[in-house]
């Protein structure tokens, strides 16, 4: 057998072998859209930390920071830092949403923000632009696959047409099986990412420079201070990485389908003690700095968006084919198994908000599931086609996703500490924050005076949510007071 | 009274504050190859203890300060 056939042939068998164990982890009546988009609020401990872990292990990790420890250097190292700066806030603050979640049942982001400002409009506008701002991140996934299956066909293959098959595969899939098939499947997904991640980050190093360490003192001799951040660098310095780290951190859980992960859990409970160590998981990230490094001193000489090739293009020059397969199935998976989730979370966040609540749409139990089959196809689409004229690096486009989702931090924030807090206020404060990110995006603004740009629109967004608050008139009290009881209720008063 | 305002809450946040600091603001302070630890440079290994380190901090909130199961 020639070499693509070998690498592409594991490549499948490992894809392959996640889609059954989903299936049959999966197995379950899907009757209602509590069931479907968030198993009923039934995760155990299990499952449930799949399910937030997997978030931070995507394509864009197995490729992304390879890339940028190839390509940038020390800016890499936000990867690793806004995990666990996410997991301390999301310890605190995601306890709260779950419970009001858990008494209003909320399925979506939208519902959150609508049943809060009792504004079903505020609902629909919260769910278009988390919808809008989850295509680069979709989109980011597939451009990880195409590489992956590119450099696995050795260059022999169309890898489009085989991103658009493997993407509508996995789609089909998940509409058949809802999130908890989904979640069983990252089971497999998360085991064989580790693999590979080990592989990359101890396997890879050693080979070529005998220890991980090794790779550094080649790397300093290279490039000095490659490893330390710049102080000098118009976008990509100190101010930067704080900034950076700290808007990530906050925007993290806001992204549709982290919010919907958060309700899938059976308790308030369950949530606080993952927090507690999933930064544990954030720390194998670091080995994929050492692969992208290795990549940096063994294949030098890539560039722009190439750079995410760098430590696959290694296995594939000086590995056999059926080790290239294995790591080009992790990484497929690394892909798909998050894309899954995150056209689930965003089909279901237009539906319910947009479709059902703003046009008040009442279809029948099959009308609905039908709607959303289109609207994923809808959301694919867009995502292919974004990818197709949008050839940054990956990191580019997880930027522009994360500066989206920012915006809704002050909406999210108030819901809880700040009473005065009006739907039109925090409507005004997205759409302000979100025309800075959109201007950031066409006119290639990343930062400004080295901070963040998506900071400096979340900063803007604040101010213009509390100045068009107290203009409006002041949400009813009684509403306010029940929705923060429920949030800041003991935990025993609400479990179900 | 605001849960938040409680002085058990505000220990915690306070302690939860310590390796959020240490992984954004600390960082202009630990920006340097020198000293080495473990083949790493410093500011490498500074993060990546800091990370190691979250989990038995938010362990001690979870256990001992809010003394939760």
């Amino acid at each position: 057998m020639s070499a693509p056939v070998i690498a592409l042939a594991v490549a499948a068998t490992i894809i392959a072998c996640a889609i059954v164990v989903g299936l049959l982890g999966g197995r379950h009546k899907l009757s209602n859209p509590s069931e479907f988009l968030v198993a009923g609020r039934s995760l155990g401990a299990l499952l449930l930390w799949i399910l937030l872990a997997g978030e931070i292990y995507t394509a864009f990790t197995f490729l992304g920071a390879a890339g940028w420890a190839y390509g940038r250097g020390a800016p890499v190292y936000y990867i690793l830092c806004y995990g666990p700066v996410a997991y301390v806030i999301g310890y605190f603050v995601m306890p709260l949403a779950w419970k009001v979640g858990n008494r209003y049942g909320m399925l979506t982001i939208g519902d959150f923000f609508a049943t809060r400002y009792t504004s079903s409009s505020l609902g629909a506008f919260v769910a278009v632009v988390g919808f809008v701002f989850l295509i680069p991140y979709i989109a980011l996934q597939l451009s990880g696959l195409q590489t992956l299956l590119s450099i696995a066909g050795y260059g022999t293959i169309n890898a489009q047409l085989a991103v658009i098959i493997a993407v509508l595969v996995i789609a089909l899939f998940v509409f058949s099986t809802g999130l908890r098939g989904a979640a069983w499947t990252a089971i497999v997904k998360d085991a064989v990412v580790l693999a590979g991640v080990i592989f990359a980050g101890v396997v890879l190093p050693i080979h070529f420079f005998g220890s991980p360490a090794g790779v550094i003192a080649r790397v300093e001799a290279i490039k000095p201070h490659w490893l330390t951040l710049s102080t000098s660098d118009p976008t990509y310095n100190l101010t930067w990485f704080i900034s950076t780290v700290a808007l990530n951190g906050a925007a993290f859980f806001l992204f549709p389908q982290s919010l919907m992960s958060v309700y899938s859990a059976k308790s308030a409970g369950s949530l606080r003690r993952n927090y507690v160590w999933l930064p544990f998981y954030n720390v194998m990230l670091a080995l994929m700095v050492f692969a992208g490094l290795t990549a940096l001193i063994v294949r030098p000489g890539l560039s722009g968006p190439d750079v995410d090739q760098s430590f696959v293009s290694v296995v594939a020059k000086y590995y056999p084919p059926w080790v290239l397969g294995a790591i080009a199935g992790a990484g497929s998976l690394a892909a798909l198994v998050p894309v899954s989730v995150q056209l689930l979370g965003a089909s279901g966040l237009f539906m319910k908000n947009v479709v059902e609540d703003a046009l008040s749409w009442r279809g029948s139990e099959r009308q609905r599931t039908l709607a959303v089959r289109v609207l994923v196809l809808a959301l694919a689409a867009g995502a292919l086609v974004l990818w197709v004229f949008l050839k940054t690096t990956l990191v580019e486009l997880l930027l522009i996703a994360y500066n989206g989702m920012a915006q809704f931090v002050p909406g999210f924030a108030a819901a809880f500490w700040w009473r005065r807090a009006t739907a039109l206020g925090v409507a005004a404060g997205i759409a302000a924050g979100i025309t800075i990110c959109i201007y950031g995006v066409v006119a290639k603004v990343s930062a400004v005076l080295g901070v963040n740009i998506g900071l400096v629109a979340l900063a803007v967004n604040a101010i213009v949510m509390y100045i068009f608050s107290v203009v409006t008139t002041a949400p009813r009290a009684e509403l306010v007071d029940a929705f923060r009881s429920a949030a800041f209720a003991d935990d025993d008063a609400t479990t179900n | 009274m605001h849960p938040l305002m409680s002085r058990r809450t505000r220990l915690s946040l306070a302690v939860a504050a310590i390796p959020v600091i240490a992984l954004t603001f600390a960082v202009p302070f630990v920006n340097r190859d020198e000293p080495h630890v473990f083949g790493l440079p410093f500011i490498l290994a500074w993060l990546i203890v800091w990370i190691v380190l979250t989990p038995p901090f938010m362990w001690i909130i979870h256990r001992v300060i809010e003394g939760r199961r």
